[in-house]
């Protein structure tokens, strides 16, 4: 087995924070100072994209609320995990598990945070399916090790080659 | 969280080849987004509820950053 260094900093700070984090709200300022960051490239860039097939990507907590399980936004810590859904899913099906934003406005017209009629008025191909995760997230440890290469595989066997990432 | 984790992803996307516009509303925490977006809507990025005309000049913008952008970028609306 491999052990993974950001996951033992990131296990060393949780415990400091927990007491905070369990407040009603969460006391935030009293912790995320120390929260502990990955070492990743924040240097790569692609370049311009002219022919552009996009991947809806978003923060949302949006999931299909006929065949999957809510975010569990609740969790002291989030949840790591993600959803991918049909880009045609009707609206009325769409709905969002995130506990740290006003979502009136995302169930009243979603487009407001999924863009999908806007992106293909632009003239751009929208890939077949969104990805999304509820971005109330603490357990990054497990987003970067299981999560994020999960989207990005969804993304590429779409065919994408760009992404429009929409955080709330 | 969300813009510090749409950040993230966005960085890992774009260093696997997937170019990627960050469209959020907190400048502060896009600024390590490859490119960002910045809106003032807050709870709904792209623009209010049924305002089609202003979600289609936002995406038009994120489309135009992503067809012509030769660094890392941040545009505020």
């Amino acid at each position: 087995m491999i052990r993974n260094e950001y996951r033992e900093r990131w296990a060393r700070w949780i415990p400091s924070a927990l007491n905070a984090l369990a407040e009603e709200p969460p006391d935030f300022p009293a912790v995320m100072p120390a929260f502990p960051l990955p070492d990743i490239d924040r240097t790569a860039f692609t370049g311009p994209r002219s022919d552009l097939r996009v991947a809806l990507v978003s923060s949302s907590g949006a999931y299909d609320a006929r065949t999957q399980a809510p975010f569990a936004s609740r969790s002291i810590v989030g949840d790591a995990s993600h959803r991918s859904f049909d880009s045609s899913l009707p609206a009325e099906h769409i709905a969002f598990a995130h506990e740290h934003y006003d979502r009136s406005a995302a169930r009243r017209d979603a487009e407001c945070v999924l863009p999908r009629e806007a992106l293909r008025r632009a003239g751009v191909t929208l890939t077949p399916h969104i990805v999304s995760w509820s971005g109330y997230l603490l357990d990054w440890p497990t987003f970067l090790e299981a999560t994020v290469p999960q989207m990005l595989a969804r993304v590429r066997a779409d065919g994408a080659n760009a992404a429009a990432i929409v955080p709330i | 969280m969300c813009h510090k984790t749409a950040g993230l992803v966005a960085n890992i996307f774009e260093a696997n080849g997937i170019s990627t516009i960050v469209i959020g509303t907190m400048q502060n925490w896009l600024e390590s987004a490859p490119r960002a977006l910045v809106t003032p809507h807050s709870d709904a990025p792209i623009g209010l509820p049924g305002d089609a005309k202003r979600h289609d000049e936002v995406i038009s913008k994120a489309v135009e950053v992503l067809r012509t952008a030769t660094q890392r970028t941040l545009v505020r609306m």
